[in-house]
This record gives structure tokens, C-alpha cells and sequence, in this order.
């Protein structure tokens, strides 16, 4: 599972709604923030795919200025994938 | 409603005199539980029991702004299985959060709002 | 798998590496992080029940919902909720939530669990072969006043411009379509001018054909307080029953059940003959037009078209309690205070005189000036929490298209292609099948596939045995999207499992123009899914299957989207940008950004952002006060009508006679039947049914019984009454109440139980111009058949 660090820049005076917003993001842990409207977070997801989504999905978020990974682990997800008898599971939904 | 709720209240009443139950059981308004019903009686509203059974009280609910505006009991005191005879401050902020700053931290809402009027002392 | 030790490790170091980046000190105990699982939450969002619009916030506490609140700053409903507002989130753990999708091929099979992939690839499949074996015309869309409006409109896209059919249609059909048909004639542009802020403004309120106390009772509370307050405002409350909203009353008129016309046109014609029409007024803004080809006439004319209801006529035609120095009395309240304020409901849209009726309300107001100032509005409640913003507003019904556009007009649907980027032509120039016919089509076999959404027809249409009929037949495939099951259920091959209120992210359009949004806080239950992704994916299969890049077109722009957010978000911007650009409607200024913003929401017109923020229109149609009276302006004076309907600008007073309701009382069916909602329950209780508190209040439901009547018939307070009609027969307990008039009996609506349902009694004619069904008026025989039985709540 991959786990990203994340700045994410808001409007200061957002704070408060933001941070309610982003954690009903599952995946995504609040470590800090700032008067200047950075925010630390945390993201943790199943696949590097589903980590891409989540921070499109931050970004589309009404009160966020701008999200930026400034770190990645996928420790995890590449083991996953040498290991010939698991595959990387992602939820894409249905068929597609 | 009416003609049946007096038939409950008296039956009810017959079965604790019969039983012995009568004191406990009316004094149990206190105790936090609603004063058991059958699964059928339980299908009767509140407030046409209660018309018969606490009538100065319905009356004053009915008459109060909770009254015209169909605050019903539940909405306070909950259902039989979330009975409580003494509601929480939580149960009034559902539509009086704002009252919840700007009255006094330190006493419950219906020291000054006193049940079932609620006009402020 | 990582170990946790290590996991722990990683995820500092994550979070330092972005602290460092922006010099942000973290504190060093991992314990003060915040985590969502672990934080009690508030998440804002609008009521999922009535028209008023509540603004609540749902507590979340380790990511279950504990509580529901009112918000405080809330221009709708300022902190307040009534019951259903304060429990519905128990609908949301709810262990009878829908969770897999249900299939069966045969309606007499049992239904069995089949995947997400498997069930959008049997609804594209049968309905893309009814589509080519039959066209367009044979699949229908039923939805809701309950549905989003990117759930509507979304949908409504898919059916419009891929499948080349204009059969949508929305349970606002069977409710506000006459509300609809009112505002158009009367005022050429549909929803009220003014909004709840006049409430506090008032100095009369006339409130006919709506138990307000009950039915939306946030908003009864500011009336109750506006006279509460102020003594010398007067209520006047105009219904054949008297109900809790008779309780501030200055004045209960009540009269037989279909004569209000006469009614009204009695206020009117003392309005006139007392000289207290606005002369000015009605020489600035107002024509008068009669008949079906709305000929013009004269002030004269239709002095002379109200002189036979005079007030004695008018009494002695409406019966009950009503003297002819009450209407005199009420008329002059009405006409001479310093604002009023009309509100109605059911009784006057659920009418086959429906249109008519509320043009007499509309024609008092214009007659006497009572509008576009502070406190005076002719103010149509609004049903379900999304009829005006989904479905009046989106193309929720089959002769409207987004933006109030009728689609009969070629140079609207060109329009509407234009922005969808489909060929031009590709819209059908017919309506589609209105309610009522559509379900008729069903019963004919000529409709082969149907998807209800969110609603329950099978319960809700009048005379309802009859369509079930249709319904049950194998010739007609039915998905169903929905969060319970219903009687409409039990007729589906496929079950859909739906994301309830704020399990999913959506707009809301109250009664008072007012777009809301309710952002998702918690996870649906297990694979229920937000209908835009539903509708997404399915339109995405029907492309395939039918060959049609038309139809993938209309999903395109929403392809790959994150259903929670971004896809409710990219869809709403498509229709207020594209859609409601320079419409009445124009929502241009409601992003998501704004709306996340604020408290409540955004009255349209609200074209810019900095007008959406601060609240939008309060009054339609006066300069400074709304945009699209200032852009539209053709001239000085300060109200401009540019409603898309009245080319003239005018408001019209219209010629309305007294017109029968389509079964009256005979020597055989000899008691008024009139059916209606009450406070705890919310339509067919599949939600309010499964909520302790709430079904208890009203377990069945009941025959409201006038005490003389009771006399007569013998009949005691629960009692079993049997309540028939030509159509249906329904055997119920009594309530004795000194509610419905004498010769009529009030039945509430929500009981699941057959013989409890009392849609099988009510009769289904409708209002030839807006097609909306009587459901207040049919004629029933009334007989005791025993003493009180134990009876037992009932839910599918």
C-alpha cells in the first residue's frame, strides 16, 4: 500500500471546512497545518493507481488551491508485484 | 384515539393495583424508563395517552410553542427503547445550537425554560 | 505487507518530508494527528425530506452518523428541524439497506445477487433492444423530486439526446405539476417571486389547501412566531378540514371539497367591488386572459366574468361554515394589509381544476398589488426537497428541457444539442408521455422497459391497483434504483442499491429558488452506488450495444471522474454553465465553490459568483434586486417581467369559473374522500417506517372521521371502517376528529399494508393542462365493520 506525503494549500480562513472535507476523503490523514493555509496530510491507498485518483480528487475539491505529493512509498505495491500469486487489487468499480 | 387511551390507562392501572406494582411504578417517572407497555400499546402516540394519563402537562405542551409547532415528545424524550424521562442538553442543540453558546454552560436549558411552556422564567 | 512499526515510520517520514517543504513544525507525538476515524465530525447538507430546505449537519463519530442538527445561520430554516429532519440519518446504517444489486428475468422468480457488471450490462441490454425493436418511444424514465438535480439531469441527457426519447417524467408530476402550470400562465415563468424571507414580513398570510403545520413545519414555525409576536397579523386558513395549522388562525374557512374557485373569485369580486384592486398596478403590469387560447379581455369584462359569486352565492356553493361576511371580511384583510402572503399545497395542485386554481390565488395578488414588495408573495409550497431544482428546472419532465425550456420549440432543443455537442435534430421535437400516460402505456404493453428512480409509483399513483397491473406484466422490464425496498419493488426485475443523502455529493433546489449542496460524509453500505455513476456507466453500455457514439457523447465529458466528488461536480457545472446561462434559472454563479461556502445556498437568477455568495435573487423580477430585471429591462418602471413564457411582459389575471371536481358525492358514494400527509411520515414510509420514533407516531394509517358523521354511522375511535370507491376498497381504523368537514373523510396515505393503501380508492383523473391527478377529491362509501382489532405496522 502505497503512502504518500502530501502539501495541500487552502485559503487560511478555509481551514476549518477544508480540513472537515479532505478527512471525509478515505485515505487521508490531517498531520499539520499552518496560519498560512498548508496543510500536511498523509495519504495512504491500496495501489499507486488509486493514490493518482486520490490526489486528482483532492485537487477537484472545492477549497483547495493546490495538493502536491512531495513524497512516495511503494514498498508495498512492488513486492505485491515480483510476488507472482498476488495481484495488485484496486477498487475501479465494476467492468471497467 | 381518545376512548382508547382511557381503556389502556385504566387497564394499566387495574393490572398495578392488581399486582401490588402501583407505588413503584408511578413513581418510576423518576427512576428513567417508561412504565412498561405491550408491543401493541406501544403503537399509540405519545400525546393520546398522555392526554388522558398526565393531562395538565399535555395540555401545557399542547398549548406551548412546542405544541402549535407539533414538537412532538419523542423528539425530547425519545422512543420506549431511548426513553429518558430527563432529556440531554444534546436533544435540545438539535434545533437550538445556537442557544447552546450563548446561554449559561453551568445549568441545563429547562432550569430557565421550564418544561413543558419553556417560557423563560 | 509492511509491518505496522514500519508502516508508522514511513508515514512520518511522509509527513515531515511535506512539513519541511513548507517549514512547518509537526508536532512530535503521533497521538495529537488528527484522524478522521477518530474526530467527531459536523458535515452540512440539506434535509432529505420536505420542500423547505433545511440546512442540517450530520454528526459523524468513527465514521457512523450519531445525530442530525439544524444550522443556525440558515436562511431557510435558521437552526430548526422537525422530527423527520432530526432522525433520518438512521436511514443510513439501516440494516434493511439495499447492498447488492437484485436480478430476476421472470417478475414470479426470486431475486438473485448479481454483480455491478452483470446488472448494467442487463439494463443496457433490454433496454437497448426495446429501443431497437420499437425506437426511443418504448423506454421511459420515472424519476424523482427526491433525485439530485446532477442525478436528474444526468439522466434525463442520457434519455433526451441518446436514446432519442423525451419520455422523463418525475413524481412532481402527481404534486406541483399545476404549481407549474400556474406560474406559467399567470406569471410566464415558473417558481414564486418572492421566497421565505417575507414571511417575516407579512402583515396577512392565506394559507389554503395546505396543513403548513405538518407538511412543512420548519416553515410553519416562522409563521407561527411572525403571529405570535405580532397580534395584529392576521391568519386566514382556508381548507375543507380543519388541521393543526388551524390553531393560529384568525379566520378557518372551510368549505366543500373542489368549490375554493368559487371561493376566490368571491375575494376577487369584493376586491373590485370595494375598490381595493391596485389600479396602478394592474395598469402597469397586468392583461386579463381567458380561455384555452388565452384571448385578451378587459378590467370590465372580467368585473362582469366575477359578478355572479358574490359572496352570499359563494357561501352557499362552498357549504360547511363559510357566511358571506367571512369572504368579505378575509378579502379585505388580504387587500389592504401591508403585505400578503398566499401559500397552498396539496388541495389546490392536487385538483383536476389544479391550474385554475392557482391562477385565482396568482389573480389576488396581481389584482391587488400584493407582490414584489417586502412581505407580499404568492408563495407555492413545494412538495419534496428536489422537484424545483432537479426536476422543474433540470428537464426532469417530458416537455421540458433543462432551463426551462419547452422542448416543443425548435430553437430550445437546438440549444440544448449545441451545449450537449450532439447533432442537431437529435431531440425529439414531441413531448414525451406524462406521468399518468406513461404508466397507461405500460398497462397497453407499448412501453417495453422502465427505470424508476427513488420513488414508488406502484403506491403513489392514484387508482394505483390499475397500474400495477401493467406493472407486474413480464412484457415490461423495470429497474429500480432505490435505498429500500417498496411496493415498486416487488414489480422490478432489477434492483439497483443506491448511495443515500450524504453518502453521495449533490444539489438540492428548495421552494424558495434556493440550490444547496450536500457534500458526501460517510461511505454507502456495502456496494451501493451514487446514481450518477449508475447512469454514467450504463449510458457508457447502451453506446456499445446500440453503436451509437451519440450516446457516449453524453457521458463523455463525465468519463473517468471520481464518483464522490468530482463526477456530481463536473455534471452540476454542464447545467448551470452551459444550461442555465442567460435562462431565468441562471445558476452560472452556484459553483460548488460557492455553495461549499456558505450557510445555505443560492436563489437564482445569480449569474456572477460575488452575487451567488451573497445569497442570490430574493425578489424576482425587481430592478436591484435581481440581475436579470436590470439586464432584461425594456423600460423604467421597476419590475420587468421577462419571464420565457409571457412575450407580452405581463402578468395575467385570468377568467377561471367554477369548474366540478371529476367525481363529486352521489346517492351511492355518498362521502367526499381526500387524502393527505401527516407530520411523522414522509410519502410511502419506506424511510420514516423504518425509524422507531416516527412510526410509532402514526403505526397505520387512518380514517379521520367528523364526529357527527362518526355519530350517524356509529362509528367509535378505532374502529374499523371500510372506506370504498368504483375503484378500490380499503378497510381502516378511525380516528374521530373535529378535522374534515361533515360528508368528508381524510385518509392519510403513507400505510405500505394493502388494505391500508389508500391509492387504491383515490380515482386518477387529472388536469388536462398540467396533467397532475386528483388526489383530493373522489366520492367513497363509509361503513363501520367492527370494533378496534389489534393492527401491526407493515414495510416490504
Amino acid at each position: 500500500m502505497p503512502i504518500g506525503g502530501a502539501v495541500i494549500a487552502i485559503r487560511p480562513a478555509d481551514m476549518e471546512t477544508a480540513t472537515t472535507q479532505l478527512l471525509a476523503l478515505a485515505g487521508v490523514e490531517i498531520h499539520g497545518a499552518d496560519q498560512r493555509g498548508n496543510i500536511v496530510a498523509v495519504l495512504e491507498t491500496q495501489t499507486c493507481d488509486e493514490m493518482e485518483r486520490l490526489l486528482t480528487a483532492i485537487n477537484e475539491c472545492p477549497l483547495v488551491l493546490h495538493a502536491g505529493l512531495t513524497y512516495l512509498n511503494m514498498e508495498d505495491q512492488l513486492a505485491d508485484t515480483v510476488n507472482t500469486r498476488t495481484r495488485p487489487t484496486g477498487e475501479d468499480g465494476a467492468g471497467v | 384515539m381518545k376512548h382508547n387511551a382511557h381503556r389502556l390507562f385504566r387497564s394499566l392501572v387495574a393490572l398495578l393495583l392488581a399486582t401490588g406494582w402501583a407505588a413503584p411504578i408511578l413513581a418510576a417517572q423518576s427512576a428513567g424508563g417508561h412504565p412498561p407497555l405491550s408491543e401493541q400499546d406501544q403503537y399509540i402516540a405519545c400525546d393520546q395517552c398522555h392526554a388522558e394519563t398526565t393531562p395538565e402537562l399535555h395540555k401545557e405542551w399542547f398549548d406551548s410553542r412546542h405544541g402549535v409547532a407539533m414538537v412532538k415528545c419523542y423528539q425530547c424524550h425519545g422512543t420506549f427503547e431511548t426513553f429518558r424521562v430527563t432529556p440531554q442538553p444534546q436533544d435540545c442543540a438539535a434545533c437550538h445550537e445556537n442557544m447552546m453558546h450563548k446561554c449559561p454552560q453551568d445549568k441545563p436549558c429547562w432550569q430557565c425554560h421550564v418544561p413543558h411552556s419553556f417560557n423563560k422564567k | 505487507m509492511m509491518a505496522q512499526t514500519r508502516r508508522d515510520f514511513i508515514k512520518k517520514t511522509a509527513a515531515l518530508s511535506a512539513a519541511s517543504l513548507v517549514g512547518m513544525q509537526l508536532p512530535v507525538d503521533v497521538n495529537t494527528m488528527a484522524r478522521a476515524a477518530e474526530d467527531e465530525a459536523w458535515h452540512r447538507g440539506t434535509c432529505r425530506l420536505c420542500g423547505v430546505g433545511c440546512r442540517v449537519e450530520l454528526g459523524v463519530k468513527n465514521g457512523v452518523p450519531f445525530a442530525l442538527r439544524g444550522v443556525a445561520d440558515a436562511r431557510t430554516n435558521y437552526g430548526y428541524l422537525c422530527m423527520k429532519g432530526m432522525h433520518f440519518w438512521k436511514c443510513m446504517g439501516h440494516k434493511d439497506r439495499l447492498t447488492k444489486p437484485l436480478y430476476r428475468e421472470r417478475k414470479a422468480d426470486p431475486f438473485k445477487e448479481i454483480s455491478w457488471d452483470k446488472a448494467l450490462d442487463i439494463a443496457a441490454e433490454r433496454f437497448s433492444s426495446a429501443v431497437k425493436a420499437h425506437g426511443g418511444n418504448a423506454v421511459a424514465y420515472y424519476g424523482s423530486g427526491q433525485c439530485l438535480t446532477e442525478e436528474t439531469y444526468l439522466f434525463q441527457k442520457i434519455m433526451r439526446g441518446g436514446l432519442k426519447t423525451n419520455n422523463v417524467e418525475g413524481n412532481p408530476r402527481l404534486c406541483m405539476a399545476s404549481a407549474v402550470g400556474g406560474y406559467m400562465t399567470s406569471f410566464g415563468a415558473d417558481e414564486p417571486i418572492g421566497g421565505y424571507a417575507d414571511l417575516e414580513k407579512a402583515h396577512c398570510f392565506f394559507i389554503i389547501g395546505s396543513n403548513t403545520a405538518e407538511a412543512h413545519p420548519v416553515l410553519f414555525r416562522r409563521i407561527m412566531r411572525r403571529k405570535l409576536d405580532n397580534p395584529e397579523v392576521k391568519v386566514i386558513n382556508a381548507d375543507p378540514r380543519v388541521s393543526q395549522t388551524s390553531r393560529i388562525a384568525d379566520k378557518h374557512l372551510q368549505f366543500k371539497p373542489g368549490t375554493d374557485l368559487s371561493l376566490l373569485n368571491a375575494m376577487a369580486k369584493v376586491i373590485i367591488d370595494e375598490k381595493l384592486h391596485d389600479q396602478q398596478f394592474l395598469g402597469n403590469y397586468a392583461v386579463f386572459k381567458q380561455g384555452k387560447e388565452a384571448k385578451a379581455a378587459s378590467f370590465d369584462e372580467f368585473a362582469q366574468f366575477v359578478a355572479p359569486y358574490t359572496p352570499e352565492a359563494a357561501a352557499k356553493t362552498c357549504g360547511g361554515t363559510i357566511t358571506a361576511d367571512d369572504i368579505r371580511q378575509v378579502a379585505r384583510w388580504f387587500a389592504t394589509s401591508k403585505g400578503t402572503v398566499s401559500l397552498w399545497c396539496m388541495g389546490i395542485n392536487q385538483r383536476k381544476q389544479g391550474v385554475w386554481a392557482n391562477n385565482l390565488i396568482h389573480n389576488l395578488h396581481i389584482l391587488t398589488g400584493q407582490l414584489m414588495k417586502e412581505g407580499a408573495d404568492s408563495l407555492s409550497l413545494t412538495g419534496q426537497p428536489n422537484a424545483c431544482g432537479g426536476v422543474r428546472e433540470a428537464g426532469g419532465l417530458c416537455h421540458i428541457l433543462p432551463g426551462h425550456r419547452p422542448v416543443e420549440k425548435e430553437k430550445m432543443r437546438n440549444q440544448v444539442e449545441e451545449a450537449w455537442g450532439i447533432p442537431l435534430g437529435r431531440i425529439p421535437a414531441e413531448p414525451g408521455l406524462h406521468t399518468m400516460d406513461l404508466f397507461t402505456a405500460v398497462n397497453k404493453g407499448t412501453v417495453k422497459a422502465v427505470w424508476i428512480n427513488c420513488t414508488s409509483p406502484a403506491q403513489s399513483l392514484p387508482n394505483c391497483d390499475l397500474y400495477n397491473k401493467g406493472l407486474a406484466s413480464d412484457d415490461c422490464f423495470i429497474v429500480c434504483t432505490d435505498i429500500f425496498k417498496t411496493r415498486t419493488t416487488e414489480y422490478a426485475n432489477l434492483i439497483l442499491p443506491t448511495a443515500f443523502h450524504f453518502e453521495k455529493t449533490g444539489v438540492y433546489g428548495c421552494t424558495e429558488r434556493r440550490s444547496q449542496l450536500t457534500r458526501k460524509a460517510i461511505k454507502a453500505p456495502g456496494e451501493a452506488k451514487p446514481e450518477v455513476w449508475i447512469a454514467r456507466e450504463w449510458a457508457k453500455r447502451l453506446a456499445t450495444k446500440l453503436n451509437d457514439p451519440v450516446i457516449a457523447q453524453c457521458v463523455k465529458p463525465f468519463d473517468g471522474l471520481e464518483e464522490d466528488f468530482a463526477l456530481p461536480q463536473a455534471i452540476w457545472d454542464e447545467y448551470t454553465q452551459k444550461l442555465t446561462k442567460g435562462r431565468d434559472n441562471d445558476l452560472r454563479g452556484a459553483s460548488y465553490a460557492v455553495l461549499g461556502r456558505m450557510a445555505d445556498g443560492v436563489q437564482w437568477p445569480a449569474p456572477t459568483e460575488e452575487f451567488a455568495l451573497k445569497g442570490g435573487t430574493v425578489k424576482k423580477f425587481v430592478k436591484g434586486l435581481d440581475p436579470m430585471a436590470d439586464s432584461e429591462s425594456k423600460n423604467d418602471l421597476p419590475y420587468q417581467f421577462y419571464g420565457p413564457a409571457h412575450e407580452d411582459r405581463k402578468l395575467w389575471i385570468w377568467l377561471r369559473p367554477q369548474a366540478e371536481p371529476s367525481e363529486v358525492p352521489d346517492a351511492d358514494y355518498p362521502f367526499y374522500l381526500s387524502t393527505g400527509r401527516i407530520i411523522d411520515h414522509w410519502h410511502t414510509m419506506s424511510m420514516t417506517g423504518r425509524i422507531p420514533e416516527l412510526l410509532r407516531a402514526n403505526p397505520y394509517a387512518y380514517v379521520e372521521i367528523n364526529p357527527k358523521d362518526a355519530a350517524k354511522l356509529g362509528i367509535k375511535p378505532g374502529d374499523m371502517v371500510e372506506v370504498r370507491s368504483r375503484r378500490g376498497v380499503n378497510l381502516l381504523p378511525a380516528k374521530v376528529y373535529e378535522g374534515p368537514i361533515e360528508g368528508m373523510v381524510f385518509v392519510y396515505w403513507h400505510d405500505q399494508e394493502q388494505t391500508r393503501m389508500i391509492n387504491k380508492v383515490t380515482k386518477d383523473d387529472y388536469d388536462p393542462a398540467s396533467k397532475e391527478p386528483e388526489f383530493k377529491i373522489c366520492a367513497v362509501q363509509i361503513q363501520r365493520v367492527s370494533g378496534p382489532r389489534p393492527l401491526t405496522p407493515f414495510l416490504v
